[in-house]
């Protein structure tokens, strides 16, 4: 069954045909989401909400770009506010711990190691991981798509809605930055 | 001593500068000679070379997630949990800033009120009608209290001058 059938029985809201959709594409969602956010856990989390988002807002894709161009995006999106929301969270906990600076002053901070999670990370990847995370968003995804995803100028400029000239920019910007940045992590640590 | 040991960090500052171009292979060979030569001799630049290029070399293709078995059933759980929810989750989306602007409004509006109650017309008046004489006769004689003053600072200001004259 083509991606065009599917999508056409999915706006009839067909279940199985929605099924099929996600069996297919659940692994790019999740790879996606996991190379922009560094977190298996979030990862699924998001994932989950890229395809709710694609179920309710199946009527809006025009046939003009190509299926997996439209499903970057709402992945690229989705992750980006998610990081936002973590950002704002962070921000907002900073503040409850200068109110209440007892019992939460002692909890790890992201780049710290949290039980559970990010244990096998070496110290090289997660400078890395630091060093994206301080990137401006743009340059973050344009390097993450390069790099991880291995997708093209022309398709990153796609999924991004820009011109591939900006893409190349984003990316050489980008990733003298992040060896800046890189550098700052381990003079800091 | 103390201006080779600041000669030996600036040249460590301008490597670290630098370095990002040094990998890229964007400098000028002269320029790039000069930081083969500090790198073989600042072992602290050196390890810090060596940790950038294995920090940078995980910038490749990750490795594929693999298939998750019952992704599908609990992505159907989740889409049934918030259709149940939903309005909730909603609803708290909304009300909760306009909560917010609630609380201010009305603490901007107490604040108001307080102030303008400590200003109370009808005791201010009460006062008024009662002591108003005292306080006509107390401005009254402060004003002749002043006048007098004046008088007498200005016969000493006016005193030197009369000297110079």
């Amino acid at each position: 069954m083509d991606d065009l059938h599917l999508i056409e029985r999915i706006s009839r809201k067909d279940e199985e045909a929605f099924r099929i959709f996600v069996e297919k594409y659940h692994q790019l969602v999740l790879n996606i989401c996991n190379n922009i956010l560094h977190n298996h856990d979030d990862a699924m989390d998001v994932s989950q909400e890229v395809f709710i988002k694609i179920y309710s807002s199946i009527d809006n894709f025009r046939a003009e770009s190509k299926i997996t161009t439209w499903i970057y995006r709402i992945a690229v999106n989705k992750s980006l506010n998610y990081l936002r929301s973590k950002k704002r969270q962070k921000w907002f906990s900073s503040i409850d711990i200068l109110f209440e600076n007892n019992s939460k002053k002692n909890e790890p901070e992201d780049n710290e190691l949290k039980p559970g999670e990010n244990i096998e990370l070496d110290e090289n990847k997660k400078a890395l991981y630091y060093a994206l995370a301080k990137l401006p968003e743009k340059q973050n995804i344009a390097i993450s798509l390069n790099s991880f995803e291995d997708l093209s100028y022309k398709e990153i400029s796609e999924i991004m809605n820009i011109s591939t000239s900006e893409v190349g920019v984003l990316i050489n910007r980008g990733k003298k930055k992040l060896q800046q940045l890189i550098i700052e992590y381990f003079k800091k640590n | 001593m103390s201006k080779n040991k600041i000669d030996i960090k600036m040249k460590c500052n301008d490597f670290e500068k630098l370095l990002p171009d040094y990998i890229d292979q964007k400098l000028n060979p002269e320029l790039a000679d000069k930081l083969k030569i500090h790198l073989s001799s600042c072992a602290t630049c050196e390890a810090l070379h060596k940790k950038l290029l294995s920090a940078v070399q995980f910038l490749k293709p990750t490795q594929e997630i693999e298939e998750q078995p019952f992704y599908y059933t609990r992505l159907k759980q989740r889409m049934q949990n918030e259709s149940n929810t939903g309005f909730s989750i909603n609803l708290k989306r909304y009300l909760q800033p306009l909560a917010y602007v609630a609380s201010i409004v009305i603490a901007v509006y107490i604040g108001i009120l307080i102030g303008s109650s400590s200003v109370n017309q009808n005791q201010f008046s009460d006062v008024a009608e009662a002591e108003k004489d005292y306080l006509e006769t107390f401005m009254d004689y402060q004003y002749i209290n002043e006048l007098e003053i004046e008088k007498i600072e200005s016969v000493f200001i006016e005193e030197p001058e009369a000297d110079t004259n």
